[in-house]
Order: C-alpha cells, then structure tokens, then sequence
C-alpha cells in the first residue's frame, strides 16, 4: 500500500486544494512529465502549462489545469505554487472551446504582427483545460 | 445671533453633508469586506514563495555559485542609495491613512544616511514627494483602493529594472498593515535583494533536485517573489484605505448628526425669540396707542 503525504494547490488568489491523502502526484514540468510518490528526495520544479493528476489512498482521481508555477516537495508535503490553477469541474469547456479555435485560427493566419509564443500560450492553456476537463 | 433662515439653510447642508458621509461609509464597509477577504487569500501563496525561495537561497552551495548577472535580483551590492516603495491612496476622505504612511516614510527617510530614491504607488504619495522636492524616479497610481495582481506586477518589474540598472541598492517598502477597521499600522519591509531569514541561514534546508535547473528555478521565482511581496503590500493597504475611510466617514456621519442637532436648537431658539419680539412689538405698540388716546 502507498504511503499517503500531505499535498496542496496554492494560487495567489486562495488556497486552491489541500488534502492528506494523496499517494501519487503526476504532472510535467519544463523538462518532462514528473511523478512523485511519497518520500520523494525534495525537489523544486518549474511546471509547464499542463494537466496535473492526483491520485487518492482510495484509488480515485482528481484532475487540475494547472498553468505555469512551482512544485515543491520535501519531508513528505508537496506544494504546488500555481500561477493558475483550476479543478476540472470548475473548467468553462465553451470558453476553452473558443479560445482554442481562437488561438489556432490565429496560428494558421499568422499574421504579420502575431505574437505567436502568446498564442502558442493560449492554445497550450486551451487544451490543457479541455484535457482535464473531459476526463473529469 | 444668526436669523432662522439663515440657520436652516445651513440645518439643510449639513444634513446633505450627512447623506454623503454615511453613503461613502457604507460604500467603503462593503468593500472593505471583499479587501479583507482578498488579503486574508493573498496570504497562503505570499507565506508558501517565501518559504520555497528561502529554502534555496539558505543553501549557501546554491549563493556562492550563483551567477549574478543572471539573477540581478539576488545581487548584493554595497549600498550607496536606498529606494523607498512607498504605498499611499489615490482619494482623500480616509482620515489619517495617508498621511500616516507618509510620515512613516518621511521618519524612516530621515534615519537613513545614504542617498534616497522614491517610487510611489497612489495620487497622495506621488504628490507629497514631488512637491517636497524629493527624488521620486517613479509612480504608479489609480489602483490604491482595488488592486490587482497585474498591478503589482508592473511595480514589481518597474522596481526589478530599477534595482537591476543600480538605481538603488537596497529597496524597502512603507505600506499600512491592516489589523482592524480601527487600526491600521504603518510598516517598513526590506525586499531587495532577496535574502534569506536570519533565523534560516545556516540551517541548510536539504540539499533540493532541481527540475529543470537552479537557475531556471530562481529566475522565475525571485521576481515571482517580488511580485507576491508587492502584491500583499497593495491589498493590505487597500483594506486599511478602506478600513480607515469607513471610520472616517462614520464618525463624520455622527458629527453632521450631531451638528444638525445643535443647529436644529439654535433654530427653534432663533424662531422663539423671534415671536417672542413680535409679541413684545405689538404689545409695546398697543400700550403706545392707549396712551395717545388718552
């Protein structure tokens, strides 16, 4: 059986998620996706713009959009410093929806004056969001 | 002695003055509730940076080989000039806040023997240190009574580039920790460059992995930190602004009251001896009249 430890979201905003149950922890960070189990050496990881699962004592599943921040671990707590951050049932999947197509539309277009690491941003946050989202 | 018209023309502002007042306090307690809910909120993410960004620089193997160029914002230099961020309001009509802030600033400005520079943040700062004939190198203002994260931001990097271009070497911040509507207290805090709590140092954190890298890490997270910093500055101020307004603006609700009270006296006075004249007049007149008859 894994051993639970202690983990939580935290965005400027609030206190996004807290709990002490969790045994597993997947998310992606600059470098690759990134897994940690309980006793993991402490570490300090720079996230990407991706889906982050949580896996519970109990075998069940909780998904985040989590866009950008930091994972820190150490004697067993994990905390996640978030830019943004989002549960998938709190996801607006129209306005993910839209600004998907939005960003993309603009990526084929690519106008003159596109910011395209911006829109690359927007269209990595989009799918993010619909990822979590619908498999929530 | 006033005449009656007089007196209620006055009754009449004061209690519009009253109106006012009492509008503006309610205004200021339903927004100081949001305020306070935004700084209690803010607090977790400030407390969790810090402890992260002081548990890399307590490392001393991280600081002794850090590339400064690369962290402009961890650099220490031997400090010539100090900036001040200091943190008033935009409005007026919130009692003493601003000027408590300022005096704060002034006071601590004093003490310090090195050169001064200024970046204010709010109307009554920037005004204040301009026509004093103080160095402000910038300001920033529209925002003190709501801020937002992406203003702090913009202070944030305003400040980081400042700081990186050895305008000042040192940087603190004056901003008004909020404890009650009542109280409210003025505060300095060194922010730049970031270092470690006393009580940290030495006290190795264990040795972290670093994914992807220390340097990748600490260049998001030092200005990341100053933002954080900042932003928990502009809401606890935004929350004592708007405390201190509603305190002001209710005792200034109570002194219309009670204005209007006394004028209102005044008033039924002014009227009485008035008819009383009258009454006086026309008897005197009466008895006038008698006598010339007879």
């Amino acid at each position: 059986m894994a051993t639970p430890f202690v983990f939580e979201i935290v965005t400027p905003d609030k206190m996004l998620f807290e709990a002490d149950n969790v045994v597993y922890v997947g998310c992606r960070a600059l470098t690759g996706n990134l897994g940690l189990k309980a006793k993991h050496l402490p570490i300090i990881a720079t996230l990407d713009v991706a889906p982050m699962k949580i896996e519970f004592e109990d075998g069940s599943v909780q998904k985040f959009a989590v866009c950008g921040g930091f994972l820190e671990m150490k004697d067993n707590k994990c905390t996640v410093l978030a830019t943004i951050a989002e549960p998938g049932d709190e996801i607006d999947v129209a306005r993910a929806e839209s600004a998907k197509t939005r960003a993309e539309e603009r990526l084929t277009a690519r106008a003159a004056d596109l910011d395209v690491k911006r829109a690359q941003l927007a269209l990595k946050k989009a799918l993010a969001r619909l990822k979590v989202a619908g498999t929530n | 002695m006033a005449t009656a018209r007089e007196i209620r023309s006055r009754m009449k502002s004061v209690g519009n003055i009253g109106k006012i007042t009492k509008a503006m306090k309610m205004v200021a307690a339903a927004r100081l509730r949001r305020a306070q809910e935004r700084a209690a909120a803010s607090r977790p993410y400030a407390i969790k940076i810090k402890e992260v960004l002081s548990n890399i620089v307590s490392d001393p193997s991280v600081l002794s080989g850090l590339n400064v160029k690369q962290h402009p914002l961890l650099q220490k230099r031997e400090v010539k000039k100090v900036g001040y961020l200091v943190i008033a309001s935009d409005k007026g009509l919130a009692g003493a806040y601003s000027s408590n802030a300022l005096k704060k600033a002034v006071a601590e400005i004093a003490e310090c023997e090195d050169e001064v520079v200024v970046i204010t943040s709010g109307r009554r700062a920037k005004d204040f240190f301009t026509s004093r004939g103080y160095k402000v190198l910038s300001y920033h203002m529209g925002f003190s009574d709501r801020p937002t994260y992406n203003d702090a931001a913009t202070i944030a990097q305003d400040a980081a580039k400042k700081f990186a271009d050895e305008n000042f070497d040192e940087l603190r911040i004056v901003y008004t920790v909020f404890k009650s509507a009542l109280s409210q207290t003025p505060t300095v805090d060194f922010i730049l460059p970031v270092e470690p709590p006393a009580d940290a140092v030495g006290k190795a954190g264990g040795s972290f992995i670093f994914e992807p890298g220390q340097d990748e890490a600490l260049s998001v997270l030092a200005p990341k930190y100053l933002e954080t910093v900042i932003y928990s500055a502009l809401v606890q101020s935004a929350a004592s602004e708007l405390g201190s307004r509603m305190t002001a603006m209710s005792s200034a609700t109570d002194n219309a009251g009670k204005l209007g009270a006394k004028l209102l006296l005044g008033y039924n006075k002014a009227r009485q001896a008035g008819i009383t004249r009258e009454l006086t007049e026309i008897c005197g007149g009466v008895e006038a009249l008698k006598q010339a008859q007879e």
